[in-house]
Protein backbone atom coordinates (compact mmCIF):
# COMPACT_ATOMS: atom_id res chain seq x y z
CA UNK A 1 0.00 0.00 0.00
CA UNK A 2 2.93 2.31 0.73
CA UNK A 3 4.08 2.00 -2.87
CA UNK A 4 0.81 3.40 -4.21
CA UNK A 5 0.96 6.25 -1.74
CA UNK A 6 4.54 7.10 -2.81
CA UNK A 7 3.47 6.90 -6.44
CA UNK A 8 0.74 9.49 -5.74
CA UNK A 9 3.21 11.83 -4.07
CA UNK A 10 5.61 11.49 -7.02
CA UNK A 11 2.84 12.05 -9.58
CA UNK A 12 1.45 15.06 -7.69
CA UNK A 13 4.91 16.58 -7.47
CA UNK A 14 5.54 15.91 -11.16
CA UNK A 15 2.22 17.44 -12.24
CA UNK A 16 2.55 20.27 -9.70
CA UNK A 17 -0.95 19.45 -8.42
CA UNK A 18 -2.56 21.72 -5.86
CA UNK A 19 -4.18 20.45 -2.68
CA UNK A 20 -7.49 19.74 -4.41
CA UNK A 21 -5.78 17.75 -7.15
CA UNK A 22 -3.83 15.73 -4.61
CA UNK A 23 -7.01 15.02 -2.66
CA UNK A 24 -8.75 13.78 -5.81
CA UNK A 25 -5.77 11.56 -6.61
CA UNK A 26 -5.67 10.33 -3.01
CA UNK A 27 -9.37 9.48 -3.20
CA UNK A 28 -8.77 7.17 -6.14
CA UNK A 29 -5.75 5.63 -4.42
CA UNK A 30 -7.94 5.05 -1.34
CA UNK A 31 -10.53 3.33 -3.53
CA UNK A 32 -7.78 1.19 -5.05
CA UNK A 33 -6.32 0.23 -1.67
CA UNK A 34 -9.77 -0.57 -0.25
CA UNK A 35 -10.46 -2.75 -3.29
CA UNK A 36 -7.22 -4.62 -2.58
CA UNK A 37 -8.38 -5.28 1.00
CA UNK A 38 -11.75 -6.47 -0.31
CA UNK A 39 -10.06 -8.71 -2.90
CA UNK A 40 -7.80 -10.25 -0.25
CA UNK A 41 -10.82 -10.75 2.00
CA UNK A 42 -12.64 -12.58 -0.79
CA UNK A 43 -9.59 -14.84 -1.23
CA UNK A 44 -9.55 -15.47 2.52
CA UNK A 45 -12.94 -17.20 2.39
CA UNK A 46 -10.94 -20.45 2.47
CA UNK A 47 -9.75 -19.60 6.00
CA UNK A 48 -13.26 -19.14 7.44
CA UNK A 49 -13.11 -22.40 9.34
CA UNK A 50 -9.63 -21.74 10.71
CA UNK A 51 -10.56 -18.18 11.73
CA UNK A 52 -14.03 -19.01 13.06
CA UNK A 53 -13.10 -17.87 16.58
CA UNK A 54 -11.93 -14.47 15.32
CA UNK A 55 -15.05 -14.09 13.16
CA UNK A 56 -17.35 -15.06 16.04
CA UNK A 57 -15.65 -12.54 18.34
CA UNK A 58 -16.30 -9.78 15.82
CA UNK A 59 -19.88 -10.96 15.27
CA UNK A 60 -20.49 -10.60 18.99
CA UNK A 61 -18.97 -7.10 18.98
CA UNK A 62 -20.94 -5.85 15.98
CA UNK A 63 -24.11 -7.81 16.65
CA UNK A 64 -24.82 -8.73 20.24
CA UNK A 65 -23.12 -5.71 21.81
CA UNK A 66 -25.02 -3.34 19.51
CA UNK A 67 -28.45 -4.65 20.49
CA UNK A 68 -29.23 -2.12 23.28
CA UNK A 69 -28.47 0.84 21.03
CA UNK A 70 -30.36 -0.68 18.12
CA UNK A 71 -33.40 -1.33 20.35
CA UNK A 72 -33.52 2.29 21.51
CA UNK A 73 -33.04 3.67 17.99
CA UNK A 74 -35.57 1.32 16.41
CA UNK A 75 -38.37 1.61 18.92
CA UNK A 76 -38.42 5.38 18.73
CA UNK A 77 -38.04 5.32 14.95
CA UNK A 78 -41.08 3.04 14.71
CA UNK A 79 -43.08 5.20 17.11
CA UNK A 80 -42.27 8.47 15.39
CA UNK A 81 -42.99 7.00 11.94
CA UNK A 82 -46.46 5.98 13.18
CA UNK A 83 -47.08 9.49 14.53
CA UNK A 84 -45.89 11.03 11.23
CA UNK A 85 -47.91 8.60 9.11
CA UNK A 86 -51.04 9.13 11.20
CA UNK A 87 -50.66 12.90 10.85
CA UNK A 88 -50.33 12.69 7.04
CA UNK A 89 -53.04 10.03 6.60
CA UNK A 90 -55.58 12.26 8.36
CA UNK A 91 -55.95 14.14 5.07
CA UNK A 92 -57.02 10.91 3.38
CA UNK A 93 -59.56 9.83 5.96
CA UNK A 94 -59.00 6.98 8.37
CA UNK A 95 -55.41 5.83 8.97
CA UNK A 96 -56.63 2.28 9.64
CA UNK A 97 -56.22 1.07 6.10
CA UNK A 98 -52.79 2.46 5.40
CA UNK A 99 -50.98 2.92 8.70
CA UNK A 100 -49.47 -0.59 8.79
CA UNK A 101 -48.29 -0.67 5.20
CA UNK A 102 -46.93 2.89 5.08
CA UNK A 103 -44.90 2.63 8.27
CA UNK A 104 -43.73 -0.94 7.65
CA UNK A 105 -42.62 -0.22 4.10
CA UNK A 106 -40.77 2.92 5.21
CA UNK A 107 -39.11 0.96 8.01
CA UNK A 108 -38.06 -2.09 5.99
CA UNK A 109 -36.92 -0.22 2.89
CA UNK A 110 -35.32 2.82 4.44
CA UNK A 111 -35.43 3.58 8.15
CA UNK A 112 -34.43 0.18 9.51
CA UNK A 113 -31.31 -0.39 7.40
CA UNK A 114 -30.15 3.24 7.26
CA UNK A 115 -30.52 4.05 10.95
CA UNK A 116 -29.07 0.69 12.00
CA UNK A 117 -26.25 1.32 9.51
CA UNK A 118 -25.50 4.72 11.02
CA UNK A 119 -25.52 3.27 14.54
CA UNK A 120 -23.10 0.54 13.41
CA UNK A 121 -20.92 3.09 11.59
CA UNK A 122 -20.56 4.96 14.88
CA UNK A 123 -20.00 1.90 17.04
CA UNK A 124 -18.30 -0.68 14.87
CA UNK A 125 -16.67 1.31 12.03
CA UNK A 126 -15.09 3.86 14.34
CA UNK A 127 -13.92 1.21 16.81
CA UNK A 128 -12.31 -0.85 14.01
CA UNK A 129 -10.40 2.23 12.84
CA UNK A 130 -9.33 3.07 16.40
CA UNK A 131 -8.23 -0.49 17.17
CA UNK A 132 -6.35 -1.16 13.92
CA UNK A 133 -4.98 2.41 13.93
CA UNK A 134 -3.57 1.91 17.43
CA UNK A 135 -2.07 -1.39 16.31
CA UNK A 136 -0.49 0.40 13.34
CA UNK A 137 1.13 3.20 15.38
CA UNK A 138 2.34 0.84 18.12
CA UNK A 139 4.00 -1.53 15.60
CA UNK A 140 1.60 -4.39 16.41
CA UNK A 141 0.80 -4.76 12.71
CA UNK A 142 4.54 -4.88 11.93
CA UNK A 143 4.78 -7.57 14.61
CA UNK A 144 2.06 -9.61 12.86
CA UNK A 145 3.91 -9.32 9.56
CA UNK A 146 7.23 -10.41 11.06
CA UNK A 147 5.40 -13.40 12.57
CA UNK A 148 4.37 -14.33 9.00
CA UNK A 149 0.71 -13.57 9.76
CA UNK A 150 -1.13 -11.64 7.07
CA UNK A 151 -2.70 -8.61 8.85
CA UNK A 152 -5.53 -8.45 6.32
CA UNK A 153 -6.44 -12.09 6.94
CA UNK A 154 -6.07 -11.78 10.71
CA UNK A 155 -7.63 -8.34 11.26
CA UNK A 156 -9.69 -7.20 8.27
CA UNK A 157 -11.30 -10.42 7.06
CA UNK A 158 -13.07 -11.36 10.34
CA UNK A 159 -14.39 -7.80 10.72
CA UNK A 160 -15.67 -7.61 7.14
CA UNK A 161 -17.30 -11.06 7.37
CA UNK A 162 -18.89 -10.09 10.68
CA UNK A 163 -20.21 -6.85 9.17
CA UNK A 164 -21.67 -8.66 6.16
CA UNK A 165 -23.39 -11.36 8.25
CA UNK A 166 -24.54 -9.32 11.23
CA UNK A 167 -25.85 -6.16 9.57
CA UNK A 168 -28.76 -7.90 7.80
CA UNK A 169 -29.58 -9.83 11.01
CA UNK A 170 -29.46 -6.65 13.07
CA UNK A 171 -31.63 -4.93 10.49
CA UNK A 172 -34.28 -7.69 10.65
CA UNK A 173 -34.21 -7.31 14.44
CA UNK A 174 -34.39 -3.49 14.17
CA UNK A 175 -37.27 -3.74 11.66
CA UNK A 176 -39.21 -6.01 14.02
CA UNK A 177 -38.72 -3.66 16.98
CA UNK A 178 -39.59 -0.58 14.93
CA UNK A 179 -42.73 -2.18 13.48
CA UNK A 180 -43.79 -3.20 16.99
CA UNK A 181 -43.28 0.40 18.15
CA UNK A 182 -45.31 1.66 15.25
CA UNK A 183 -48.09 -0.86 15.94
CA UNK A 184 -48.13 0.17 19.60
CA UNK A 185 -48.59 3.85 18.75
CA UNK A 186 -51.27 2.98 16.15
CA UNK A 187 -53.19 0.96 18.74
CA UNK A 188 -52.83 3.37 21.67
CA UNK A 189 -53.31 6.72 19.93
CA UNK A 190 -55.18 6.03 16.66
CA UNK A 191 -57.34 3.05 17.55
CA UNK A 192 -55.74 0.95 14.82
CA UNK A 193 -56.01 -2.63 16.03
CA UNK A 194 -52.95 -4.86 15.54
CA UNK A 195 -55.00 -7.13 13.26
CA UNK A 196 -55.90 -4.17 11.02
CA UNK A 197 -52.28 -2.98 11.12
CA UNK A 198 -50.99 -6.41 10.03
CA UNK A 199 -53.73 -6.81 7.40
CA UNK A 200 -52.60 -3.55 5.87
CA UNK A 201 -49.00 -4.78 5.85
CA UNK A 202 -50.07 -8.03 4.20
CA UNK A 203 -52.09 -6.23 1.56
CA UNK A 204 -49.58 -3.66 0.39
CA UNK A 205 -46.12 -4.89 1.25
CA UNK A 206 -44.11 -6.82 -1.37
CA UNK A 207 -41.09 -9.08 -1.01
CA UNK A 208 -38.96 -6.60 -2.96
CA UNK A 209 -39.30 -4.11 -0.06
CA UNK A 210 -37.71 -6.53 2.37
CA UNK A 211 -35.06 -7.70 -0.11
CA UNK A 212 -33.95 -4.16 -0.93
CA UNK A 213 -33.72 -3.32 2.78
CA UNK A 214 -31.61 -6.39 3.51
CA UNK A 215 -29.42 -5.86 0.47
CA UNK A 216 -28.77 -2.34 1.71
CA UNK A 217 -27.93 -3.68 5.16
CA UNK A 218 -25.46 -6.15 3.68
CA UNK A 219 -23.76 -3.38 1.69
CA UNK A 220 -23.71 -1.06 4.72
CA UNK A 221 -22.12 -3.77 6.86
CA UNK A 222 -19.45 -4.52 4.25
CA UNK A 223 -18.67 -0.86 3.52
CA UNK A 224 -18.53 0.15 7.20
CA UNK A 225 -16.12 -2.65 8.12
CA UNK A 226 -14.04 -2.14 4.98
CA UNK A 227 -13.71 1.61 5.55
CA UNK A 228 -12.86 1.07 9.23
CA UNK A 229 -10.12 -1.40 8.26
CA UNK A 230 -8.73 0.75 5.44
CA UNK A 231 -8.63 3.88 7.60
CA UNK A 232 -7.08 1.90 10.47
CA UNK A 233 -4.33 0.43 8.27
CA UNK A 234 -3.56 3.89 6.84
CA UNK A 235 -3.23 5.56 10.24
CA UNK A 236 -0.09 7.62 10.76
CA UNK A 237 1.24 9.47 13.78
CA UNK A 238 0.53 8.73 17.42
CA UNK A 239 -2.61 9.23 19.50
CA UNK A 240 -3.61 12.22 17.37
CA UNK A 241 -3.48 10.08 14.23
CA UNK A 242 -5.73 7.47 15.86
CA UNK A 243 -8.23 10.20 16.84
CA UNK A 244 -8.29 11.53 13.28
CA UNK A 245 -8.70 7.98 11.91
CA UNK A 246 -11.68 7.32 14.20
CA UNK A 247 -13.53 10.44 13.04
CA UNK A 248 -12.58 9.80 9.41
CA UNK A 249 -13.92 6.23 9.58
CA UNK A 250 -17.28 7.40 10.97
CA UNK A 251 -17.66 10.23 8.43
CA UNK A 252 -16.69 8.05 5.44
CA UNK A 253 -18.85 5.11 6.58
CA UNK A 254 -21.86 7.39 7.04
CA UNK A 255 -21.33 8.93 3.61
CA UNK A 256 -20.94 5.46 2.08
CA UNK A 257 -24.22 4.38 3.70
CA UNK A 258 -26.11 7.28 2.14
CA UNK A 259 -24.52 6.75 -1.29
CA UNK A 260 -25.19 2.98 -1.23
CA UNK A 261 -28.72 3.69 -0.03
CA UNK A 262 -29.40 5.79 -3.10
CA UNK A 263 -27.76 3.32 -5.49
CA UNK A 264 -29.78 0.33 -4.23
CA UNK A 265 -33.00 2.36 -4.22
CA UNK A 266 -32.34 3.59 -7.76
CA UNK A 267 -31.55 0.10 -9.03
CA UNK A 268 -34.24 -1.92 -7.23
CA UNK A 269 -37.11 0.47 -6.71
CA UNK A 270 -37.31 2.45 -9.93
CA UNK B 1 23.83 -15.79 6.32
CA UNK B 2 22.41 -12.32 5.76
CA UNK B 3 24.10 -10.03 3.22
CA UNK B 4 23.21 -6.38 2.92
CA UNK B 5 24.43 -4.99 -0.37
CA UNK B 6 24.55 -1.29 -1.32
CA UNK B 7 21.32 -0.51 0.53
CA UNK B 8 19.80 2.92 -0.07
CA UNK B 9 16.70 4.39 1.53
CA UNK B 10 15.29 7.90 1.36
CA UNK B 11 12.25 9.10 3.24
CA UNK B 12 9.98 12.08 2.70
CA UNK B 13 11.60 15.35 1.63
CA UNK B 14 14.46 13.27 0.22
CA UNK B 15 15.84 12.63 3.69
CA UNK B 16 18.64 10.16 3.06
CA UNK B 17 18.67 7.53 5.81
CA UNK B 18 20.66 4.67 4.27
CA UNK B 19 23.28 5.66 1.72
CA UNK B 20 24.88 2.48 0.45
CA UNK B 21 25.10 0.16 3.44
CA UNK B 22 27.16 -2.99 2.92
CA UNK B 23 27.23 -5.53 5.72
CA UNK B 24 27.50 -9.27 6.22
CA UNK B 25 25.81 -10.90 9.20
CA UNK B 26 27.72 -14.07 9.94
CA UNK B 27 25.71 -17.16 10.91
CA UNK B 28 25.69 -18.11 14.59
CA UNK B 29 27.27 -14.80 15.62
CA UNK B 30 25.86 -11.77 17.41
CA UNK B 31 26.28 -8.60 15.39
CA UNK B 32 25.44 -5.32 17.06
CA UNK B 33 24.61 -2.22 15.08
CA UNK B 34 25.39 1.06 16.79
CA UNK B 35 25.18 4.68 15.77
CA UNK B 36 23.60 7.98 16.70
CA UNK B 37 19.86 8.34 17.13
CA UNK B 38 18.21 8.66 13.73
CA UNK B 39 21.19 7.23 11.82
CA UNK B 40 19.06 4.45 10.33
CA UNK B 41 19.71 1.47 12.61
CA UNK B 42 16.07 0.52 13.06
CA UNK B 43 15.41 1.28 9.39
CA UNK B 44 18.15 -1.21 8.49
CA UNK B 45 16.55 -3.79 10.79
CA UNK B 46 13.16 -3.25 9.11
CA UNK B 47 14.76 -3.84 5.70
CA UNK B 48 16.13 -7.17 6.89
CA UNK B 49 12.61 -8.41 7.71
CA UNK B 50 11.16 -6.65 4.64
CA UNK B 51 8.92 -4.33 6.61
CA UNK B 52 10.52 -1.66 4.43
CA UNK B 53 11.61 -1.94 0.81
CA UNK B 54 14.91 -0.37 -0.29
CA UNK B 55 15.12 2.35 -2.94
CA UNK B 56 18.26 0.63 -4.22
CA UNK B 57 20.38 -2.33 -3.19
CA UNK B 58 19.32 -5.63 -1.69
CA UNK B 59 19.14 -7.78 1.40
CA UNK B 60 19.99 -11.42 0.76
CA UNK B 61 18.75 -14.00 3.24
CA UNK B 62 20.52 -17.29 2.56
CA UNK B 63 21.26 -16.00 -0.93
CA UNK B 64 17.72 -14.87 -1.76
CA UNK B 65 16.74 -11.24 -2.23
CA UNK B 66 14.02 -10.64 0.35
CA UNK B 67 12.47 -7.76 -1.63
CA UNK B 68 11.89 -9.98 -4.63
CA UNK B 69 10.33 -12.92 -2.81
CA UNK B 70 6.73 -13.91 -3.45
CA UNK B 71 4.41 -13.32 -0.49
CA UNK B 72 4.54 -17.06 0.24
CA UNK B 73 8.34 -17.07 0.10
CA UNK B 74 8.47 -14.02 2.35
CA UNK B 75 6.16 -15.69 4.89
CA UNK B 76 8.39 -18.79 4.92
CA UNK B 77 11.51 -16.67 5.40
CA UNK B 78 9.90 -14.66 8.19
CA UNK B 79 9.07 -17.88 10.02
CA UNK B 80 12.84 -18.32 10.44
CA UNK B 81 13.11 -14.88 12.03
CA UNK B 82 12.06 -13.30 15.29
CA UNK B 83 12.00 -9.56 15.89
CA UNK B 84 12.03 -8.06 19.37
CA UNK B 85 10.50 -4.62 19.03
CA UNK B 86 11.75 -1.61 20.97
CA UNK B 87 8.44 -1.20 22.81
CA UNK B 88 7.52 -4.86 22.72
CA UNK B 89 4.69 -4.41 20.19
CA UNK B 90 2.67 -6.94 22.18
CA UNK B 91 -0.94 -7.43 21.10
CA UNK B 92 -3.08 -5.47 23.57
CA UNK B 93 -6.15 -7.61 23.14
CA UNK B 94 -4.36 -10.87 23.96
CA UNK B 95 -2.93 -12.33 27.16
CA UNK B 96 0.77 -13.07 27.54
CA UNK B 97 0.15 -16.72 26.68
CA UNK B 98 -1.86 -15.83 23.57
CA UNK B 99 0.81 -13.37 22.46
CA UNK B 100 3.60 -15.92 22.69
CA UNK B 101 1.54 -18.79 21.33
CA UNK B 102 0.05 -16.90 18.37
CA UNK B 103 2.73 -17.92 15.88
CA UNK B 104 2.51 -21.55 16.99
CA UNK B 105 -1.27 -21.51 16.70
CA UNK B 106 -1.07 -20.01 13.22
CA UNK B 107 1.75 -22.02 11.71
CA UNK B 108 1.91 -25.38 13.47
CA UNK B 109 -0.41 -28.27 14.23
CA UNK B 110 0.50 -28.25 17.94
CA UNK B 111 -2.37 -28.90 20.36
CA UNK B 112 -3.44 -26.31 22.94
CA UNK B 113 -1.67 -28.29 25.68
CA UNK B 114 1.58 -28.45 23.70
CA UNK B 115 1.40 -24.72 23.00
CA UNK B 116 0.73 -23.94 26.69
CA UNK B 117 3.65 -26.07 27.75
CA UNK B 118 6.00 -24.42 25.21
CA UNK B 119 4.83 -20.95 26.30
CA UNK B 120 5.57 -21.86 29.93
CA UNK B 121 9.06 -23.08 28.96
CA UNK B 122 9.74 -19.86 27.06
CA UNK B 123 8.52 -17.73 29.97
CA UNK B 124 10.79 -19.69 32.30
CA UNK B 125 13.68 -19.09 29.91
CA UNK B 126 13.17 -15.31 29.99
CA UNK B 127 12.75 -15.39 33.77
CA UNK B 128 9.02 -14.68 33.94
CA UNK B 129 7.31 -17.84 35.15
CA UNK B 130 3.57 -18.00 35.86
CA UNK B 131 2.49 -14.83 34.05
CA UNK B 132 0.66 -16.65 31.23
CA UNK B 133 -2.74 -15.20 32.08
CA UNK B 134 -1.57 -11.60 32.55
CA UNK B 135 -2.90 -8.93 30.21
CA UNK B 136 -0.10 -7.03 28.49
CA UNK B 137 -1.26 -3.81 30.19
CA UNK B 138 -0.24 -5.36 33.52
CA UNK B 139 3.41 -5.73 32.49
CA UNK B 140 6.31 -3.38 33.27
CA UNK B 141 8.70 -2.18 30.55
CA UNK B 142 11.26 -4.90 31.30
CA UNK B 143 8.60 -7.60 31.38
CA UNK B 144 7.20 -6.43 28.04
CA UNK B 145 10.63 -6.73 26.43
CA UNK B 146 11.14 -10.21 27.83
CA UNK B 147 7.67 -11.35 26.75
CA UNK B 148 8.42 -9.89 23.32
CA UNK B 149 11.65 -11.91 23.30
CA UNK B 150 9.76 -15.07 24.32
CA UNK B 151 7.31 -14.42 21.47
CA UNK B 152 10.18 -13.94 19.01
CA UNK B 153 11.68 -17.28 20.12
CA UNK B 154 8.44 -19.27 19.96
CA UNK B 155 8.93 -20.48 16.39
CA UNK B 156 12.54 -21.57 17.09
CA UNK B 157 13.96 -18.96 14.72
CA UNK B 158 17.39 -19.11 13.11
CA UNK B 159 17.71 -15.33 13.30
CA UNK B 160 16.65 -13.03 16.14
CA UNK B 161 16.68 -9.29 15.63
CA UNK B 162 16.58 -6.97 18.64
CA UNK B 163 15.60 -3.31 18.34
CA UNK B 164 17.15 -1.51 21.32
CA UNK B 165 16.47 -4.33 23.79
CA UNK B 166 17.85 -2.50 26.83
CA UNK B 167 16.69 1.06 26.18
CA UNK B 168 14.69 2.44 29.08
CA UNK B 169 15.55 -0.41 31.44
CA UNK B 170 17.41 -0.21 34.74
CA UNK B 171 21.03 -1.49 34.76
CA UNK B 172 20.12 -4.80 36.39
CA UNK B 173 17.33 -5.52 33.92
CA UNK B 174 19.66 -4.52 31.07
CA UNK B 175 22.24 -7.01 32.34
CA UNK B 176 19.57 -9.74 32.51
CA UNK B 177 18.56 -9.07 28.89
CA UNK B 178 22.22 -9.04 27.81
CA UNK B 179 22.79 -12.40 29.49
CA UNK B 180 19.74 -13.81 27.75
CA UNK B 181 21.01 -12.66 24.35
CA UNK B 182 24.42 -14.25 25.02
CA UNK B 183 22.83 -17.47 26.29
CA UNK B 184 20.56 -17.77 23.26
CA UNK B 185 23.49 -17.23 20.92
CA UNK B 186 25.75 -19.76 22.64
CA UNK B 187 23.19 -22.43 23.58
CA UNK B 188 20.83 -22.26 20.61
CA UNK B 189 23.37 -21.03 18.02
CA UNK B 190 20.96 -18.31 16.97
CA UNK B 191 22.24 -15.59 14.66
CA UNK B 192 21.48 -12.33 16.43
CA UNK B 193 21.39 -8.76 15.20
CA UNK B 194 21.12 -6.21 17.98
CA UNK B 195 20.48 -2.52 17.43
CA UNK B 196 21.55 -0.62 20.51
CA UNK B 197 22.97 2.59 21.95
CA UNK B 198 24.14 0.87 25.09
CA UNK B 199 27.95 0.57 24.82
CA UNK B 200 28.12 -1.62 27.93
CA UNK B 201 25.83 -4.13 26.20
CA UNK B 202 27.86 -3.86 22.99
CA UNK B 203 31.05 -5.05 24.69
CA UNK B 204 29.21 -7.77 26.56
CA UNK B 205 27.21 -9.41 23.77
CA UNK B 206 28.92 -8.69 20.43
CA UNK B 207 30.91 -10.98 18.21
CA UNK B 208 30.88 -8.25 15.57
CA UNK B 209 30.02 -4.57 15.74
CA UNK B 210 28.93 -2.30 12.89
CA UNK B 211 28.64 1.43 13.35
CA UNK B 212 26.37 3.40 11.03
CA UNK B 213 27.21 7.01 10.33
CA UNK B 214 25.45 9.24 7.78
CA UNK B 215 23.83 6.20 6.18
CA UNK B 216 27.03 4.21 5.67
CA UNK B 217 28.94 1.63 7.69
CA UNK B 218 31.67 3.65 9.40
CA UNK B 219 33.16 0.73 11.32
CA UNK B 220 32.92 -3.05 11.22
CA UNK B 221 34.95 -5.34 13.44
CA UNK B 222 35.03 -7.18 16.74
CA UNK B 223 34.19 -5.56 20.08
CA UNK B 224 37.89 -5.59 20.91
CA UNK B 225 38.77 -3.85 17.65
CA UNK B 226 36.08 -1.28 18.41
CA UNK B 227 37.58 -0.62 21.81
CA UNK B 228 41.00 0.10 20.29
CA UNK B 229 40.04 1.84 17.06
CA UNK B 230 41.68 5.16 16.19
CA UNK B 231 38.85 6.32 13.95
CA UNK B 232 37.95 9.72 15.47
CA UNK B 233 34.25 9.38 14.56
CA UNK B 234 33.97 6.00 16.26
CA UNK B 235 36.03 7.14 19.25
CA UNK B 236 33.79 10.16 19.78
CA UNK B 237 30.70 7.93 19.64
CA UNK B 238 31.92 5.21 21.99
CA UNK B 239 33.34 7.71 24.47
CA UNK B 240 30.26 9.92 24.22
CA UNK B 241 32.23 13.15 23.67
CA UNK B 242 30.46 16.35 22.70
CA UNK B 243 33.47 17.65 20.76
CA UNK B 244 34.72 15.82 17.70
CA UNK B 245 33.94 15.17 14.06
CA UNK B 246 30.30 14.21 14.79
CA UNK B 247 28.28 17.42 14.93
CA UNK B 248 25.10 17.57 16.99
CA UNK B 249 22.91 18.12 13.90
CA UNK B 250 23.89 17.30 10.33
CA UNK B 251 23.25 19.86 7.61
CA UNK B 252 20.54 17.56 6.14
CA UNK B 253 18.72 17.62 9.44
CA UNK B 254 20.05 14.20 10.41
Amino acid sequence: MGLLRRFVIAVSEFLLLDKFGRNVLNFFVGMGESSMILYSTAKNVRYVHKDRRLILEQMVIVGINSIPLVVITSIFTGMVSAVQAGYQLEDFGSPTQFLGSSTTRAITIELGPVLTGLVIAGRFGASIAAEIGTMRVTEQIDALETMAIDPIRYLATPRIFAGIVMMPLLTIFADAIAISGSMFIGYTTMDVAPQAFLASVQRFMVLRDLVSGLLKALLFGASTALIGCYVGFSTEGGAEGVGVATIKAFVLSSAAILVNDYIVAAVLLT
Amino acid sequence: MIEIIDLHKNFRNNKKVLDGVNLIIEPGKTTTIVGRSGCGKSVLLKHIVALLRPDRGKVLIEGENISEMTSQGLFETRKKMGLVFQNGALFDSLTVEENIGLGLREHTTMSDEEISSKVSRLLDMVGLPNIEKYKTSELSGGMRKRVSLARALAMDPEYVLYDEPTTGLDPIMSAIIDELIVRLATELKITSIVVTHDMKSVYKISDRVAMLHYGKVQFYGTAEELRHTNDPVVRQFIEGNVDGPIKPIHKDGR
